[in-house]
């Protein structure tokens, strides 16, 4: 496994939510290309590691993109090397703004290729460009997920972090997104998803690592991982 | 008859007021704070729009464009360089750094110009114009229009310009701002910059309205403040009719009471308002 | 060190350090308050000259009418107070920095009120812009100032510590940790809020009138300014915002940039501006705060 194989790497991160540690010394590797899923019950850290690598929460350790060390950078400096998140909260959203300025906001650092990136967006999520210029905060919360994932296509990431796609959201949208997710993947993006629904992180990862209480318990290949009995017996109630 | 005159007389005073409101309203939907100073930055351009028509003859009109640039500029680097770090410790931290910068001011401006009131005397001050029988003052029309003009101009910067956007998502939510790649830290150097540049039209047209000394300061920091909690955040139009509100309540009060105690009616009002709906009458 | 203090004027040191001692006093006292409602409370309160000036007025309108001087002063100190007790809850319902401009958008409202207001007894040349002046101030010493300063400032600083250590100094500073929590707990939080602005009007007017009566007068502008807020501001930023003793030396340099500069009252202001900024950029945790980080720095 050649070292520029590896779009992110992470090493002993350790992430600080108000002065406690709540991930404790984790490390995992991305490959170019990939869908590694990061899974595990709620409150485990999952959601802090992202945070963490979009440099919005203090931490220790090191993060590595494209090889290079992005410790050092202000997140805005790190969307404009090509890492971008779709958050969970669906009030991440630009709720004063429309549809589509939500998009175009999302093209900030790649103005000239807004157009390219509006038709892209539109193409994998129809319903945005139905609702275009319609105020954002009218958006279902299956639409706003869409709308997340949609603003964080526009600038055009080589690596992006999803975090919890199926929270809060009925099954059917769930696959729709996920359809989605991997018409993305398709098209050269690498993908870094957190999820609480075990079951469908690993049928559309490669590559997953479980965390609990903040700590990695088992890494692998995602169905490896599907078929181990543990897992099944912990994530699947199976 | 005299009703009416003084509605229109407020409407449009009003409307000036609605300029020096919008700075307040931006750094504080922007920023999550006020700038102390923000009245002696009106006065700076008043008084520095006052040496350009003693020394050069300039027509304040004139002096506003390069008056706003250079305080557009020196908010920027202000905020960029010095009051950021300030943020970066507290709020509280702000205010007190934007306080000492208003106390220096003031008392700078004591000893340059003295407390006298001085003015911006120009020959159009003395144009009017009949509007429906009422003798309206061309000083008065000047200020409605250009504060208009100002506004829709700040409204569509903030809504199709992709500056103006970043300006509205960092005050919206300013980390899920910087996700979007935009450096927030220069957003808020901006805000403050646009923030002076409008004190800077202010301070033009209000000398041109009325006599101003180094102790009004504190007023129009007040007025400016009154007027976002009477408009609300984040909306032109709340600004504006938070303008036309203090505008009439100051107007109606010098003609059917006493003018001296206008202002302090409309102090009255502000604080009234602030009591009972901290959030303004048209709320976020 | 306090006896000393009470037996100075008798050692017959010069007028001059009766004045400066008096005038120390006095923003010493202020200067506690204000880092008792601001440092402690959290209440960053511009307004510090709606207490002052009003404690101020009404000496001189008190004096006018007979009033015996100590009655006059606590009298004028108690409608300071009041008058905390009654803006208090439109006041608290707002903020951070909306409570700092509401309460310096009332301070400017105490002195447009006073600028305009001319009462029925109003000599042709008192009131207004003028002034008025304080009548108590003919008939009381230096000396007999001095006394009072020094008391107001023991018994300032006695009450801030007692208040600090008490339940209701521990409870106002969790309200201003975190407000919310405190309520959760069912704490009563106005009733701490309003009994720590109450206290610190009541001395901030006492401070005030005791100013007014050393000065023999009063008038708007300088009444309700905002040196009263930025005098004690900087005598406790110097100090560091959260400490008892912090005012002790600040307050210090406030008198000598008062006293020297006295003629040229802009310059003093100025320099105390300038003063305040520098310590916000270099010691924003006061000269303690800049101690600390020197004795950790050299290993200590």
């Amino acid at each position: 496994m050649m070292e520029e194989d590896n779009i992110l790497e992470i090493n002993n991160l350790s992430v600080y939510y108000g002065g406690l540690r709540v991930v404790h010394n984790v490390s995992f590797n991305v490959r170019k290309g990939e869908v590694f899923a990061l899974i595990g019950s709620n409150g485990a850290g999952k959601s802090s590691i992202l945070s963490a690598i979009m440099g919005l929460s203090s931490y220790t350790g090191t993060i590595k993109f494209l090889g290079k060390k992005i410790d050092h950078l202000k997140t805005y400096q790190r969307i404009a090397l090509g890492l971008t998140l779709a958050p969970e909260s669906s009030a991440a959203i630009f709720s004063r703004f429309t549809v589509l300025e939500n998009l175009l906001i999302g093209s900030y650092l790649n103005r000239a290729e807004r157009e390219k990136m509006l038709e892209r967006v539109f193409k994998l999520f129809p319903i945005l460009k139905e609702r275009m210029n319609q105020p954002a905060d009218k958006l279902s919360g299956g639409e706003r997920k869409m709308l997340l994932i949609g603003r964080a296509l526009m600038s055009n990431p080589k690596l992006l972090l999803l975090d919890e796609v199926s929270l809060g959201l009925s099954p059917l949208i769930t696959d729709k997104i996920y359809e989605a997710c991997k018409e993305i993947n398709s098209q050269g993006v690498t993908i870094l998803l957190v999820e609480q629904n075990v079951w469908k992180a690993l049928e559309f990862a490669n590559r997953a690592c479980i965390i609990e209480a903040g700590k990695i318990t088992r890494v692998g290949k995602a169905d490896e991982l599907l078929d181990e009995e543990s897992i099944r017996r912990a994530y699947l109630g199976l | 008859m005299k009703l009416i005159e003084a509605v229109v007389y407020g409407s449009l005073l009003g409307g000036a007021y609605a300029v020096i409101g919008i700075g307040m309203s931006l750094t504080l939907g922007v920023m999550e704070v006020m700038n102390i100073a923000h009245g002696e930055i009106i006065l700076l351009s008043s008084y520095l729009a006052y040496q350009l028509l003693l020394l050069l003859g300039m027509d304040p009109l004139l002096s506003a464009i390069p008056l706003s640039l250079f305080l557009l500029t020196l908010g920027f680097f202000l905020q960029k360089y010095c009051l950021s770090r300030a943020l970066k410790y507290s709020v509280e931290m702000f205010v007190i750094t934007t306080l000492a910068i208003s106390t220096i001011l003031e008392n700078v401006y004591l000893l340059i110009w003295s407390p006298m009131q001085k003015a911006l005397i120009t020959g159009y001050l003395l144009w009017s114009c009949e509007v429906g029988g009422i003798k309206v003052p061309f000083v008065f029309l000047l200020d409605f229009f250009v504060s208009i003009a100002v506004l829709v101009t700040l409204r569509e910067f903030l809504k199709k310009t992709y500056l103006g956007m970043a300006i509205r998502a960092s005050s919206e939510d300013w980390k899920i701002a910087q996700l979007m790649g935009i450096n927030t830290d220069n957003i808020r150097a901006l805000t403050l910059g646009l923030a002076f540049l409008t004190a800077g039209i202010a301070g033009v047209l209000i000398g041109l309205t009325y006599p101003f000394s180094p102790s009004i300061g504190k007023s129009y920091m007040v007025i400016a403040f009154g007027i976002v909690v009477l408009g609300g955040l984040g909306s032109m139009i709340g600004t504006f009719i938070g303008g036309l509100i203090i505008g009439l309540v100051q107007v109606l009060t010098a003609t059917f009471f006493d003018p001296a105690w206008q202002l302090f009616a409309s102090y009255l009002v502000i604080f009234i308002i602030l009591a009972l709906r901290p959030k303004g009458v048209l709320g976020r | 060190m306090i006896v000393i203090l009470l037996f100075i004027p008798l050692i017959g040191l010069s007028a001059y350090m009766v004045t400066f001692l008096t005038l120390y006093f006095i923003f010493l006292s202020m200067a506690e308050m204000w880092n008792f409602l601001a440092g402690y409370g959290g209440f960053f309160s511009l307004g510090q000259g709606a207490f002052v000036g009003l404690a101020g007025y009404m000496l001189g309108i008190l004096t006018d009418f007979g009033c015996p001087t100590y009655a006059a002063l606590i009298i004028s100190s108690s409608v300071s107070a009041a008058f905390a007790a009654v803006v208090s809850k439109p006041l608290f319902r707002v903020k951070g920095v909306y409570f700092s401009v509401g309460s310096l958008a009332l301070t400017e409202m105490m002195r447009i009120f006073f600028t305009s207001w001319r009462p029925p007894w109003a000599s042709p040349v008192t009131w207004g812009g003028a002034g008025i002046p304080i009548k108590a101030a003919a008939y009381i010493t230096r000396i007999e100032i001095y006394y009072v300063a020094l008391i107001l400032a023991l018994i300032s600083i006695l009450v801030v510590k007692i208040a600090l250590n008490s339940k209701i100094g521990l409870n106002v500073i969790a309200i201003c940790d975190d407000e919310d929590a405190a309520l959760s707990c069912g704490m009563p939080t106005f009733r701490y809020k309003l009994f720590l602005l109450v206290i610190c009007a009541f001395f901030t007017g006492l401070a005030g009138a005791t100013f007014y009566l050393y000065q023999g007068y009063i008038e708007p502008v300088s009444g309700f300014g905002v040196n009263w807020t930025l005098i004690p501001l900087m005598a406790t930023i110097i100090g560091g915002l959260r400490s008892v003793e912090g005012p002790i030396f600040g307050a210090f340099i406030s008198t000598i940039l008062y006293l020297q500069l006295v003629r040229y009252l802009g310059l003093s202001l100025i320099l105390q501006g300038v003063i305040v900024i520098l310590f916000v950029f270099l010691a924003p945790k006061g000269l303690r705060g800049l101690f600390d980080k020197l004795k950790k720095g050299s290993g200590g």
